[in-house]
């Protein structure tokens, strides 16, 4: 008896260790940790003393993503700490823990997700929800997710939940409750005899609400705030057409000056490719688009809907001295833009071809009028204004002219040159009201000399050039790096044309790093200049600051 | 099969749209702020060098009417927008030692300027309001009904230019914890230059003449305060009476000068009530 009890107990610790074994074979784990660590020092020039750090000499901006996969679950959290956040950040994010938690099923039509989660109805004009580490943003959605594909190339979605605001929980009448669907088709996958055809087409649709109660004693405030969207995707050959219409209820807030008008969004663009040719152009409206889950809440929070960016994103140090910021309470633009690569062996194009890129973007106020003689434009507790749809308003936002050549000149060298002539509103964009618009012309030359396959310098040298701000700017970066793994680099950006001649300062910074395999370190000591960042038109303001910063990075 | 589906679209379809809602105008409630006894501290942060300052202090003249004077201004200098500069035009520091104190804080100059408190209670764990939201965050503490009553009671002596001020509280409620009381000295049309973006406050881009209002000048008993009750629980009907002197300096025009007195819970920084009072009565 003692051994049939014997054996059978080996017989189940073997079964389910094998058990545990398989188990174990199918489980997968994956992550990625970034650490960004701030040290602080005194500069009189930046007008930073002892007494403005005030002993906050340290900024810690730090997460870690944890994804767990077996067959058909997966879970995972986000682990974030900003103790304190680095200077620039939202000092609201000050703290630790773990933001996000979720866990998704997946069948082969089916995708159950519960905890946090980011979604996006089609470019994002009603819905979406996404984390951008470098703004310390994060708008994701704590509830539930459906999404469906009952046959190819429908896909419906369904999403309920509340957005994170910082470290604060969710309590009942705080802020409001999101929910909405979305509905996709693309007729080529669903339809067998579009199956092959030229014509590429798919149509969406996206209806969502948030529910807010109303805590205003103030004003009269809608509860449910519901907002729509119809977008299309047309693609026939070359040519390749997109659209988006939204159009959201009244939604009195802070960001609006509680006005009760509607609100609308639309983008359209329009693409033709082929070989060595590209012609890319945009549209874009929007008219009180400002859409959050808490009516009271301003900056870079609990935004429920996302309006896409339209400006070229500059990356140069002194091309990105002056980045749009999207204006949700209005604005109307366009953007042009046309690639060339003019052919090999040609007297303009050399052994190599040459590339060139001509971008030009402009953004206005939308048109605003009266809505009656008795009301101001944008005034409190009324309708706001009037205005046409696809009429331009006087004030220009931000208008850009991008020429950009790219030209290889043998095995080892190749260069890059930029000039870009940029009018910017920095009232508007900025918020510096009352300051002119600068007008400024930048220029760019970037070299690279390959030396070896694995050794390489690349020189930038920029130029600034504007009556406006700050005038005058020279910048020259030295880049050296020996690839895989080391990188160094030594830059200056020179307010030289300063009207104040005090405030002529270099800003310089020195920095290198090493990459082994998915790790990477880098560690810079300099100046940081006042300044904006942006990330697709939502902006953080970066103070003056000098110290040393080390980055760390690893995925696995 | 796909019925189905098409079922569960319209549906949840039918519950979206159905989540909307028009309001139909008058868009702003009504209701009587003019009775009650409980007042409100606003304290608009602000620098010179801010341009967009005036229009939040025009707001909070406008909300100061609005509800029916019950809340009481005082306008704090600090932060970048602040500094003195070079500029002749810019070269006060308005800055107080108290202010600067609070500052840093509660994070009103890391958050931009302008912003304010409103009787320094958190909104969404943020102390921090924009003017936006100024008055949604006064109207319902309007709506409470006062746990203190307090009585500011001025005596300026021109020839020895010393000011006795005798504060006393009364409590409606009984509380506990420790409750602080501050007591400051606000001055109104110091005439300044102020960086300015709207012409219904002054000159743009600067207004030379610009008459600053609700000033902080200075604390009478620090940046903080001293406790009312030495933490002791206090009841219905229970009076407190605090005393200080305050030697005027040259630039401190008596007839131009008020003094702010609140309470506040020491633990969360909330303010119980608050009342002003003119140096010269």
């Amino acid at each position: 008896m003692k051994k049939i009890v014997f054996i059978s107990a080996v017989l189940y610790f073997m079964a389910t260790a094998l058990h545990a074994q398989d188990f174990l074979k199918r489980s997968e784990v994956h992550g990625s940790f970034e650490t960004d660590v701030m040290f602080y020092q005194p500069d009189n020039a930046l007008g930073i003393t002892d007494s403005t750090i005030n002993g906050n000499n340290f900024g810690f901006n730090a997460f870690a993503d944890i994804i767990y996969t077996l067959d058909n679950f997966s879970a995972g959290f986000r682990y974030e700490a900003y103790l304190p956040p680095i200077a620039g950040f939202d000092t609201q994010l000050e703290g630790q823990g773990f933001p996000y938690l979720w866990a998704t099923y997946n069948t082969e039509k089916y995708s159950f997700t519960v905890g946090n989660f980011y979604e996006q109805f089609g470019n994002g004009l009603v819905l979406r929800t996404y984390q951008e580490w470098s703004l310390g943003y994060d708008n994701s959605i704590n509830g539930v997710r459906v999404v469906a594909e009952p046959v190819k190339g429908l896909i419906f979605k369904g999403v309920y939940g509340t957005q994170r605001y910082y470290w604060s929980k969710w309590e009942k009448n705080g802020r409001g409750v999101v929910k909405g669907v979305d509905a996709e088709l693309n007729f080529n996958d669903v339809f067998k005899f579009m199956s092959d055809a030229k014509l590429q087409l798919t149509l969406g649709g996206s209806a969502v609400s948030k529910y807010q109660a109303d805590n205003n004693p103030f004003y009269k405030m809608p509860k449910n705030v519901g907002a729509f969207a119809g977008r299309f995707n047309i693609g026939i050959g070359k040519f390749n057409f997109t659209s988006e219409y939204a159009y959201k209820i009244n939604d009195p807030s802070a960001v609006n000056n509680y006005i009760y008008k509607d609100g609308q969004g639309f983008i359209f663009t329009g693409s033709y490719s082929t070989t060595g040719l590209g012609v890319f152009a945009m549209f874009k409206r929007y008219d009180n688009m400002s859409y959050k889950s808490d009516q009271a809440v301003t900056g870079n929070a609990l935004d429920i809907n996302y309006l896409p960016a339209l400006t070229e994103d500059h990356t140069y140090m002194l091309a990105a001295m002056y980045p749009y910021a999207t204006q949700p309470n209005g604005e109307i633009g366009f953007q042009v833009q046309v690639n060339y690569k003019i052919p090999k062996k040609t007297w303009l194009g050399g052994k190599y071809g040459t590339g060139i890129e001509i971008n030009y973007s402009q953004i206005n106020d939308i048109d605003r009028q009266k809505v009656n003689d008795t009301t101001g434009i944008n005034q409190n507790g009324t309708l706001g204004y009037t205005s046409e749809f696809f009429k331009f308003g006087k004030t220009i936002f931000n208008r850009d002219l991008t020429v950009k050549i790219d030209k290889k000149f043998s095995k080892n060298l190749k260069g890059i040159y930029t000039y870009i002539n940029q009018q910017y509103n920095q009232d508007v964009v900025l918020g510096h009201t009352g300051e002119p618009n600068v007008f400024a012309h930048i220029g760019v030359i970037d070299m690279t000399y390959k030396f070896t396959s694995k050794k390489a310098l690349r020189v930038e040298l920029q130029g600034l050039w504007t009556k406006e701000d700050k005038q005058d700017w020279a910048a020259l970066m030295f880049e050296y790096t020996i690839s895989p793994h080391w990188f160094f680099s030594i830059a200056d950006q020179y307010n030289y044309g300063n009207d104040i001649a005090e405030d002529r300062l270099h800003y310089y910074t020195g920095s290198f790093g090493y990459t082994y395999k998915t790790t990477r370190v880098s560690v810079t000591y300099g100046r940081q200049r006042e300044g904006v960042v942006c990330v697709g038109g939502v902006c953080r303001q970066v103070p003056a600051s000098n110290g040393f910063s080390i980055t760390l990075s690893s995925n696995f | 099969m796909k019925i189905r589906y098409l079922l569960l679209l319209v549906l949840t379809a039918v519950v979206v749209f159905n989540s909307c809602e028009k309001v139909d105008p008058p868009y702003i409630e009504n209701v009587d702020y003019c009775s009650g006894d409980k007042k409100v501290l606003l304290e608009d942060y602000t620098g010179h060098q801010c341009v967009n300052c005036p229009t939040a202090a025009l707001l909070a003249h406008t909300l100061q009417d609005d509800f029916c004077d019950r809340v009481v201004i005082m306008a704090v200098h600090a932060g970048y927008f602040a500094q003195p500069t070079s500029d002749p035009l810019f070269s006060s520091d308005y800055r107080t030692e108290a202010g600067n104190t609070w500052d840093t804080f509660f994070g009103n100059g890391a958050q931009g300027n302008p912003n304010g408190l409103v009787n320094r209670i958190p909104i969404n764990d943020n102390y921090v309001v924009s003017p936006g939201n100024w008055g949604t965050a006064i109207a319902p503490l309007l709506q409470q009904p006062a746990e203190a009553k307090m009585l500011i009671k001025n005596e300026f002596n021109s020839s020895t230019k010393k000011l006795t001020t005798k504060v006393t509280t009364t409590f409606l409620e009984s509380m506990e914890g420790n409750i602080q009381l501050l007591v400051c000295l606000t001055q109104d049309s110091i005439v300044s230059a102020q960086k300015n973006n709207n012409p219904d406050a002054g000159q743009t881009p600067v207004e030379e003449n610009y008459v600053h209002m609700h000033m902080l000048r200075t604390t009478l008993n620090g940046n903080w305060g001293e406790s009312v009750n030495g933490g002791n629980t206090v009841s219905n009907g229970d009076v407190f009476v605090k005393e200080y002197t305050l030697e005027f300096k040259e630039e401190w025009i008596p007839k131009n000068c008020h003094i702010v007195a609140f309470i506040y819970h020491e633990s969360n920084k909330n303010v119980i009530q608050v009342e002003e009072s003119p140096v010269l009565n």
